[in-house]
């Protein structure tokens, strides 16, 4: 399943811009289009001015005329009703003469001309020379200028229809590109809208698009929760329960509404102390320290409690990280486990009944008990023969380690020569040696090595090593087995030439179920180096393994020799360095210091507070710290590792951990458990013990 | 003078093995019974110097023939022979009587020098 990316806000800046530049646009467009239309209202003001002008004109000549008419109405009859026309005329003329642009310089004179005439000849009528008026009149300069003036203003009326029509041409023009502008105006306003309306569409659909995959994902999450067999709590930063699932209800007994919106210590107890809860609960940027709580109790509405496993996960949304709580009955839990030792008991006990018959046929066939057999069928009942004793070790390897769990393993403890243990294994597993093509070669001591244990225990620890080596070992290659007496111990090993145990399963190589070898090789239970290492333990001994140089490995393991408990510690270790040793695992504090033997003093602790205890006594040369402890970090302890002079313990990190660069730098070496062998170990520590063993002479 | 041997197993298999096992010695007479009743009726025609008995069998099972057997002839020694191998089984078995017990599956070629052991132990 892919995980979504976190959704991201929409761009600010790109939004302000857009919103910026759309209104100076349209603000712009308006002011171009306000100013055309504004050129064009001055246009047809001009236009309509022009217009005017020439009625003016035409008005101005027709009141002349109406004057002049009046008086040769007057002059040539003598009757003064002749004369009603001629004073309206004349205002009208004189009042259009002083209107701004009707009358050029040149008509105005003429009309003054005129008047003067009209006053004149009227003037000789009244005073009764009408012969002298008349003439006057006869004479033409009247008409002569009239006619000026009406040439004159044709001509002026020529000009302002010529500049009329320049004007209209001009109008119609501009008129042509207003309308452009107005159609392209309207257009980019169309464009604009439909862009907005499709931007505004589009963000509907996401929206609902996202709404209804936000709607989806909810009710898929929801039907998770709600369908689950775990009981789901979700809480909030703040340690509140936000929603629990249908099997939370029925566990706890609460509703989901009696529960949401309160916080978890109603129901369970996970997070004590003081603080906040993401502190108390050791979360630290969506990283818990513990992530899984086994057998918590839970509180049941009815006031009853119930043992639950809590595993829990983080949930990281932008209100916080929230923790998913599944809880599961660990009574539940314990009644599967005891029901699944049971089972494997009983399947182990029944299996063999029938393998009896199978073994001990084979093995009367083998012995001759009914005929010699061919030795073609002599081989095939090898074959089955070593296949069903196989079948009975990894059913009996099973059942010890259902022995181990339920504490059942005995002991017996009687003295014995390892050297005979060492024999009967390489006996036992000549069978398997020989059908490898695998040589084993015993290379024990010619003193007796002994030890105080249970033969048969320590022959299966013994058989299981040498098994393993003729698994792991390539054809024509020889297994060594030996037994001594070294540094006051009594060690057996078993050495082999294969490929070696690979990195991955190094530091779990003795635990359950963990096979070291590749999966080509025989089937194997993974219980046999589990049960070996059960075995030593209880004979207070420890067992490791190491690369051998020139390729493969050495398995190995060492045991007090009998009668030397008096004198396990030889009086040269007082003269050695002192080395703190913390780790929780009793068998890596047994390996290192079975392995620093002669090299250094080694005080093992298997807690900080143990080595608080041993530091009080005294500084040692040398720190070897795990990463992790039973009560904490082992770098923890740095800065109380300080000598008598106030110099610093050299601290070498040995953990099975990655070690964070800050506390590596810090470290005088850091070896990874594992990728570095007992003898790196020993090297290192033999190098930063001599790089100061000056002040450890003073 | 051979070692009278009274063996009860159920499991035919298991019979003829041990029949096999025992013929290759001869200082052993075998008698070999099927069932809990046979081995108790058996004991009218024979007088064993010890017994052999599984401790799963149907009907009556290796310590209740354990103590019927003793009823008839208190202090014969048994020994066991069962696939439950713990500590705790064979202590159990041991303290109702038996001077052993063998754990199934056994060597069926030593099987007789352990039960010699286990006699003499």
């Amino acid at each position: 399943m892919s995980v979504a990316a976190r959704p991201r806000p929409p761009s600010r800046r790109r939004f302000l811009l857009a919103a910026a530049l759309v209104p100076l646009l349209m603000a712009a467009l308006i002011a171009w289009t306000d100013a055309e239309y504004a050129r064009s209202l001055r246009l047809q003001m001009a236009a309509t001015r022009s217009f005017d002008r020439e009625r003016a004109q035409v008005m101005l000549l027709s009141a002349m005329k109406d004057a002049e008419t009046a008086q040769r109405g007057y002059l040539l009859t003598g009757d003064p009703a002749f004369l009603h026309p001629y004073a309206p005329a004349r205002r009208l003329a004189s009042g259009l003469r002083e209107t701004e642009g009707v009358a050029a310089p040149e008509v105005a004179a003429l009309i003054d001309i005129k008047f003067a005439e009209l006053d004149r000849t009227l003037a000789l009528f009244r005073a009764g020379q009408h012969i002298a008026a008349r003439a006057a009149v006869a004479d033409g300069e009247g008409r002569r200028v009239m006619d000026r003036l009406r040439a004159a203003l044709a001509r002026a009326g020529i000009r302002e229809r010529a500049l009329t029509a320049q004007r209209r041409a001009a109008f119609a023009r501009q008129r042509s590109e207003l309308r452009l502008l107005l159609l392209a105006t309207a257009a980019v306003l169309t464009l604009a809208l439909a862009v907005t309306l499709r931007s505004l569409w589009r963000s509907r659909c996401a929206a609902y698009d996202a709404a209804l995959d936000a709607y989806e994902k909810g009710e898929r999450n929801a039907a998770i929760l709600r369908g689950t067999s775990d009981a789901l709590l979700i809480l909030n930063p703040s340690g509140t329960i936000e929603m629990i699932n249908d099997a939370a209800s029925a566990l706890l007994g609460y509703t989901p509404e009696e529960l949401e919106r309160h916080d978890i210590a109603k129901v369970l107890r996970i997070a004590e102390g003081h603080g906040a809860f993401h502190q108390r609960i050791g979360l630290d940027d969506g990283r818990l320290d513990r992530p899984f709580l086994a057998d918590r109790v839970a509180r049941h509405r009815d006031g009853s409690e119930r043992h639950v496993d809590v595993a829990i996960g983080v949930m990281r949304v932008p209100s916080g990280d929230h923790l998913v709580l599944s809880l599961r009955d660990a009574s539940e839990r314990a009644r599967i486990e005891r029901a699944k030792d049971e089972l494997i008991s009983t399947i182990g006990h029944e299996l063999r009944t029938p393998l009896t018959s199978v073994v001990g046929s084979l093995a009367l066939l083998r012995g001759g008990a009914a005929a010699a057999l061919p030795s073609q069928a002599a081989r095939l009942v090898d074959i089955a023969d070593n296949n069903a004793r196989r079948l009975i070790r990894l059913i009996n390897d099973l059942l010890d380690i259902d022995r181990i769990e339920s504490g059942q393993l005995a002991m017996a403890r009687a003295p014995i020569d390892l050297r005979e243990v060492v024999a009967r294994a390489a006996l036992d597993s000549d069978g398997l040696a020989r059908s490898r093509d695998v040589v084993l070669a015993d290379a024990s001591a010619d003193s007796p090595v002994p030890v105080e244990g249970d033969a048969g225990r320590l022959l299966q620890v013994v058989t299981n090593l040498v098994s393993n080596a003729i698994h792991a070992s390539p054809a024509g290659t020889t297994v060594t087995i030996a037994t001594l007496v070294e540094k006051g111990r009594a060690l057996i090993a078993v050495e082999d030439r294969g490929a070696g145990v690979p990195a991955a399963v190094r530091p779990r190589l003795f635990e359950r179920f963990e096979s070291g070898r590749a999966a080509t090789h025989a089937a194997a239970s993974g219980l046999g180096l589990a049960i070996s290492r059960e075995i030593v333990r209880r004979h207070d001994g420890t067992i490791w393994f190491e690369d051998r140089d020139g390729g493969g490995t050495r398995f190995a393991f060492a045991l007090p020799l009998a009668g030397s408990e008096a004198h396990d510690t030889p009086p040269s270790d007082a003269l050695l360095p002192l080395l703190l040793h913390l780790d929780d695992d009793p068998d890596v504090r047994a390996t290192v210091a079975a392995a620093l033997e002669g090299v250094a003093r080694v005080l093992p602790a298997a807690s900080l507070a143990m080595a608080r205890a041993l530091l009080r006594d005294g500084a040692p040369h040398l720190a070897l710290l795990d990463m992790q402890v039973v009560d904490g970090h082992g770098p923890e302890l740095a800065s109380e590792l300080v000598n008598s002079h106030g110099a610093p313990v050299p601290v070498v990190i040995y953990s099975g951990q990655t070690v964070p660069p800050v506390l590596a730098a810090r470290a005088a070496a850091v070896l990874t458990k594992g990728r570095h062998g007992l003898p790196d170990l020993v090297a290192t520590v033999r190098q930063l013990l001599a790089e100061q063993r000056a002040p450890v002479g003073a | 003078m051979p070692l009278r041997l009274l063996f009860v197993d159920d499991d035919p298999d298991i019979r003829t093995i041990v029949e096999l096992a025992l013929g290759l010695d001869p200082t052993i007479a075998l008698r070999v019974a099927a069932s809990p009743s046979e081995a108790l009726s058996a004991l009218a025609t024979m007088q064993p110097d010890a017994a052999l008995l599984d401790v799963s069998m149907p009907d009556m099972d290796g310590p209740a023939l354990l103590a019927a057997l003793h009823d008839r002839s208190p202090g014969l020694p048994v020994i066991f022979m069962t696939a439950h191998g713990r500590e705790r089984d064979i202590a159990a078995l041991r303290a109702l009587g038996a001077c052993g017990v063998i754990v199934k599956p056994f060597d069926p070629l030593s099987l007789s020098a352990q039960i010699r052991a286990l006699l003499s132990g």
